[in-house]
């Protein structure tokens, strides 16, 4: 139904009607500024990358082929555009430790822990290596459709797998060697 | 930490609402993109008589009869340049070529830079 849509605005863009692109732009932006956000995990930044997806989504607009749903080719192309964004220009991170630590230290209630843990372990991602990175994100963004995943890597599935069995290792070894050192921490100052 | 934490963790992330201004922010830009943009038409009459400039200069340089030459000295193929390596048409030959290429290469990145091509 939505593709349906999205095809007749393209046409309606591509045949000189400008204004036929707000539609794309309000149905799509939450998916890419939170695509966005996932990366960069900064939300003014966010906006920013996908208003330049936007952008390069318009000027590419006459390359979309039909055969594949838009949907999947705005992903590829946003994707491809955060991936050589980030590349251009790295993140300032937070060191990953450091929400954890204030957290700790402040003894704040539970659910703000848990938060704050859920926030880490978000951020650790960011952090991986860029083929694992984007794996995991955009596997989970896309609700673990691993087809989808190794469609807009533009790798094969059994790589895709590949790529995400290596990256959780990678995580989970981040994330132990973390729970490890604040426990040492805790175990020193308490 | 172990896998079903991991994807609960990651796939329970809470969607975030994109400003008010985007949408706006984003149409602004493109209209600004589209009106800016006008197709140039490709530059023939410069094209041209930048094309007729090079073939005098080469024809200046390079006098008919010794292209000419060139060319058969050419024709003799490689065994020629094997053993005259320091043949004065051959050279001539060699010459010519690289300003013709040269040339195009000009022509190319002239109109580039006219017409705006290979901006993206």
């Amino acid at each position: 139904m939505d593709n349906d849509r999205d095809l007749e605005d393209v046409c309606r863009v591509l045949a000189g009607n400008v204004s036929a692109f707000e539609n794309i732009v309000r149905r799509w932006q939450s998916p890419l500024v939170n695509l966005a956000f996932r990366f960069c995990r900064d939300r003014q930044r966010a906006e920013e990358m996908a208003q330049d997806a936007f952008l390069k989504i318009y000027r590419n607009l006459d390359k979309f082929r039909a055969d594949a749903a838009f949907s999947t080719w705005v992903f590829a192309v946003s994707l491809n555009l955060y991936r050589s964004l980030l590349r251009r220009k790295s993140l300032p991170m937070e060191p990953l430790g450091e929400r954890t630590d204030i957290a700790a230290t402040e003894s704040l209630q539970h659910q703000a822990e848990q938060n704050e843990r859920e926030e880490s372990v978000r951020r650790a991602v960011t952090v991986l290596p860029p083929r694992y990175r984007d794996a995991l994100i955009v596997f989970y963004f896309r609700e673990m459709d691993l087809k989808e995943t190794a469609a807009l890597l533009g790798v094969s599935e059994g790589t895709a797998k590949a790529w995400l069995h290596r990256g959780r290792e990678l995580l989970r070894r981040k994330l132990d060697t973390r729970i490890t050192a604040q426990a040492a921490v805790k175990e020193v100052y308490l | 930490m172990n896998r079903d934490n991991l994807d609960e963790i990651l796939l329970s992330e809470k969607m975030i609402e994109p400003s008010p201004a985007l949408a706006r922010n984003v149409m602004a830009r493109i209209r600004s993109e589209a009106s800016n943009y006008v197709r140039i038409p490709f530059p023939w009459i410069r094209f041209w008589a930048i094309t007729a400039v090079l073939m005098l200069l080469a024809v200046w340089f390079f006098p008919a009869g010794s292209v000419l030459r060139a060319v058969n000295s050419l024709s003799y193929s490689i065994g020629s340049w094997v053993l005259a390596p320091g043949s004065l048409a051959l050279r001539r030959a060699l010459l010519s070529t690289l300003a013709s290429v040269l040339g195009s290469l000009v022509l190319v990145w002239f109109s580039f830079g006219l017409t705006g091509a290979g901006d993206y």
